[in-house]
């Protein structure tokens, strides 16, 4: 168990919140079927990361770190969640930050549509993907993941056409 | 080198939106402490157990309860060790790469499913001790007399329909856990 105070923690974990917590929703958003299921996986993404924080020991950056984190909680949600019952059909909510409520709404729903196409893809490009968008490099997503950096190229490539064509549709 | 104007389109379209739950950190901490509790709570039901049988087995000087404190001795050294021999190499450290996890997930749900049966095996195990120890402590003369007492009932009968449901429940969980895990990994190797 960890020495260190809560307090502590505590500052950290609301750090890396305002820092990354935008980041996690978002991909929470991509590994879930409503806003019900992304608001109780991002949860669980920031319960694992706090009880993580005091195993970091600076082997990576802390972005990588917590977005592996995130991923690993994202598969841990799909392996374990039921199937889709016939009468579920809430969507997932999409908002934006901007100040303009047309500006808003208008981003609100490119938003929507490039989220749709990601969620569509398989899951070993939705993940580069996810972190593509979120302007990690080769050389990070391969860290996050474990995989090569040819590997995140190779996928970055199909996936790429493929979200070209679901946008299309 | 080229700037990617796509690629940043898609990068603006999908970072403009974002929901972060008001004061999330102050709440996990809270939760967590609760969460410490519960560990706190299971060890001391071990050691309450364990010990509370011991220290009643050195006070009354009973040869039967010197031989039920033994019995749930060597019933926790076995639940342990089989704990320990289970999740050996199945630790999930949190922060690990996903292609690690993935594996680390599989590895961890066979094992539940391993566990399952031992558990089931503890459960025979545990019932036959306290049913043979209730009987042959209580000086009974009748197995029908004994087996329809309120509280054998209550522990034997009610006790096995409960465990056997709640067994099949979790069997069936860690299965479709297990079958959707392989699939992931099928489907993240086929990318």
């Amino acid at each position: 168990m960890s020495s260190e105070p809560s307090s502590d923690r505590e500052a950290r974990l609301t750090a890396l919140l305002a820092a990354h917590g935008g980041a996690l929703g978002r991909l929470a958003a991509s590994y879930a079927r409503n806003s019900g299921e992304r608001d109780d996986l991002f949860q669980e993404i920031v319960v694992a990361i706090w009880k993580a924080l005091p195993s970091f020991r600076g082997e990576c950056s802390e972005r990588t770190f917590i977005f592996r984190i995130a991923h690993n909680r994202g598969i841990a949600h799909l392996a374990s969640r039921r199937p889709p019952a016939a009468d579920e059909g809430e969507e997932l909510e999409v908002r934006s930050s901007a100040p303009d409520p047309e500006q808003a709404l208008a981003r609100a729903q490119e938003g929507r549509r490039l989220l749709d196409a990601v969620q569509q893809l398989p899951l070993g490009h939705r993940q580069v993907v996810t972190l593509m968008l979120e302007g990690l490099g080769y050389g990070e997503i391969a860290e996050v993941l474990g995989i090569s950096e040819s590997n995140v190229g190779a996928r970055l490539t199909r996936a790429r056409q493929m979200l070209r064509r679901f946008l299309q549709d | 080198m080229e700037p990617d104007h796509e690629l940043e389109r898609w990068q603006r379209e999908w970072r403009a939106h974002d929901v972060i739950p008001a004061a999330l950190a102050s709440r996990v901490a809270r939760d967590n402490r609760w969460m410490r509790w519960g560990v706190v709570v299971e060890t001391g039901i071990t050691v309450v157990f364990g010990g509370g049988t011991a220290a009643w087995a050195i006070v009354s000087r009973r040869a039967d309860v010197v031989v039920l404190s033994a019995g749930v001795w060597i019933l926790i050294a076995i639940a342990w060790m089989l704990s320990i021999l289970l999740r050996r190499g199945a630790w999930q450290p949190a922060g690990t790469t996903t292609a690690a996890f993935m594996d680390l997930s599989i590895l961890r749900c066979e094992r539940g499913l391993q566990a399952i049966r031992a558990q089931v095996a503890m459960f025979v195990l545990i019932l036959g001790f306290d049913l043979v120890w209730l009987y042959w402590s209580g000086g009974y003369t009748s197995v029908w007399t004994f087996a329809t007492r309120p509280a054998v009932v209550l522990l034997a009968w009610i006790g096995t329909v409960v465990f056997a449901a709640a067994t099949l429940w979790y069997r069936r969980r860690m299965r479709r856990e297990l079958t959707a895990l392989l699939k992931l990994r099928k489907e993240i190797e086929g990318s």
